[in-house]
């Protein structure tokens, strides 16, 4: 693949089946991440080796936006920071609370084990923020619209907002009264610090180009006692047109679906793209999300089938004690996935092409 | 009576099994009660609560290659491996050897009714990030254990052969629970202190 015309819209999802990132070019070479996966062919973050392969530079991403902090979403985050120097920074505003700050600081000293834990890549990120000072770092927030570009800086010549759509005050009070129980308990051993789930304050991505509408929800939930989306979709701060794209929320897991998203904020048979969760026992999306979507859009797609490449050969003794145990290994290391939406430009503004890797399926 | 051991560490060029395994000797075991044979050189696991062995001496060693992603370091902590089997006094001055073929770094990530859902990094293959999972029985978990075993708690795995005073080889499957520090009031002191540091010195967020 080449990088895009100028004039076109391309949204493209990364996920190698434990992990998530989301590219949007909204013109002229300008583009926006959302979260982080890493390429383990390169070890590098995803987007940095996508925008490579293409031909687009690190130096043209404009915002990097962070919706969350559990592990299949920023995995490689400090580091493509690092590599697009020219991006702002878009970080939920527990980042200024002293109460998560504590926790980030608690759980990322010598004693801590550096395995698996997003503690570490929030730590790097506090390390960047001190020393970055010329880079600009913003709070996401519900309705809040973080950039208008103008149209005229645009080949297709429509302006561009990019909002976001949460969290607001009551979620983010609530992540911090659950965090504190979680992430270090005094007197608890020490392991790998663990976050509060439902996932109920994830930032949600509004992109608004012209007449196009892009919805990145993250990995917000509904399920819970704070129903994020339902605030979402009550909200009338927000932009009131309907989104043709949607990055499914939450590997497109029950807990995150509301029917009024789709009926209120989406337009019929959105493109929609989802990744997949593949890791313990747990399997997203289940047959039955696949069946739900399945009845909600035509145009559903997931970037990953979500099996595992197999796991590293080993000496027969290892493989035979394995066996006898009934503990066979299963790799988390996937293949990259892909789905790439682009429209056609100003001859076709409303109008997408797919374009998927191997791995990924329409659902 | 309190039994002894030390350790001795075997070099990498009379290992018979791949770069990264280690193996270790316990020698000198004056007991006729010995359930554990090895020692922790670098304290990160405990002695199993049960046994009733202390440490007299353990050897320090140097890791013969340093390679940047491999802990070596870590090959030794296998040391805390647990023998179940009573040594027969007649054998106690001879020595068991271990030889660890492969060796995990893994934490809990999900536990269910008589099992425990685990994601790995390959030590011996000298990665740091978790790349595999596995379904552990709880029954593979010495006793010892198991009220470690909950989300985030962080262990040691290791496979290899185990020989015998006998000379009898056999291998061996172990599952190791570090015993990391406890957060502490002043953990979180310190914590808050670097977190208001970082506030008054750092712009906020637009």
């Amino acid at each position: 693949m080449t990088a895009p015309r100028s004039d076109v819209i391309e949204v493209t999802v990364l996920g190698p089946g434990f992990g998530e990132c989301v590219l949007v070019h909204y013109g002229d070479g300008h583009w926006i991440v959302v979260d982080s996966c890493t390429d383990q062919r390169n070890n590098k973050p995803a987007a940095v080796s996508y925008l490579n392969e293409i031909g687009a530079s690190c130096d043209d991403v404009r915002w990097i936006v962070v919706s969350h902090w559990h592990q299949d979403h920023v995995s490689g985050i400090s580091e493509l920071i690092k590599s697009c120097k020219n991006a702002s920074v878009c970080l939920s505003p527990v980042f200024d609370s002293a109460q998560f700050l504590t926790e980030v600081f608690g759980n990322t000293t010598s004693k801590q084990p550096r395995i698996g834990s997003g503690f570490w890549e929030a730590r790097e990120l506090l390390n960047i923020r001190k020393v970055d000072k010329q880079r600009v770092f913003r709070a996401a927030g519900q309705d809040k619209r973080l950039q208008t570009f103008s149209r005229s800086i645009f080949s297709h010549q429509r302006d561009v907002e990019l909002w976001t759509l949460s969290p607001n005050d009551v979620q983010l009070h609530a992540f911090l009264s659950k965090i504190i129980n979680v992430a270090s308990p005094n007197g608890v051993d020490r392991g790998r610090a663990r976050v509060p789930s439902p996932n109920e304050s994830s930032v949600v991505v509004w992109l608004q180009i012209g007449e196009i509408a892009i919805l990145l929800a993250g990995d917000l939930e509904e399920a819970g006692t704070l129903k994020s989306w339902s605030s979402i979709v009550a909200s009338t701060g927000r932009p009131q047109t309907k989104a043709q794209i949607l990055k499914i929320p939450h590997h497109g897991s029950q807990n995150a679906h509301h029917p009024a998203v789709w009926s209120l904020m989406l337009e019929a048979d959105p493109h929609s793209v989802l990744t997949p969760y593949v890791l313990a026992s747990n399997f997203l999306p289940m047959d039955s999300d696949i069946q739900r979507l399945k009845s909600l859009t035509q145009n559903g797609y997931i970037t990953s089938t979500g099996f595992s490449t197999s796991p590293a050969s080993r000496l027969p003794a290892v493989d035979k004690t394995l066996r006898e145990m009934g503990s066979p290994l299963r790799s988390i290391v996937q293949h990259m996935g892909r789905v790439t939406f682009r429209n056609k430009g100003v001859r076709g503004f409303g109008e997408w092409d797919v374009l998927i890797s191997e791995q990924a399926r329409k659902l | 009576m309190r039994n002894t051991l030390a350790t001795e560490y075997i070099p990498a060029n009379r290992r018979k099994h791949q770069d990264s395994s280690a193996a270790v000797t316990a020698s000198r075991v004056h007991s006729d009660d010995v359930e554990i044979a090895i020692a922790n050189t670098l304290g990160k696991y405990s002695i199993a609560s049960d046994s009733n062995v202390s440490v007299r001496s353990a050897q320090s060693y140097e890791p013969q290659s340093r390679k940047a992603s491999v802990d070596a370091r870590a090959n030794i902590n296998l040391l805390n491996l647990v023998s179940r089997k009573k040594l027969n006094p007649a054998y106690a001055a001879k020595p068991v050897a271990y030889v660890v073929l492969q060796e995990w770094e893994g934490v809990v990530d999900k536990v269910e009714d008589n099992h425990f859902w685990s994601l790995l990094a390959d030590i011996t293959a000298g990665k740091s990030r978790l790349s595999e999972q596995a379904r552990i029985e709880n029954s593979e978990v010495g006793k010892q254990y198991l009220d470690r075993v909950k989300p985030g708690a962080v262990f040691r795995w290791l496979i290899g052969y185990q020989t015998d005073p006998n000379g009898e080889r056999q291998r061996f499957s172990r599952i190791v629970f570090r015993d990391l520090p406890r957060f502490t009031k002043r953990d979180r002191e310190e914590a808050a202190s670097q977190a208001e540091e970082f506030l008054r010195t750092v712009s906020p967020l637009e």
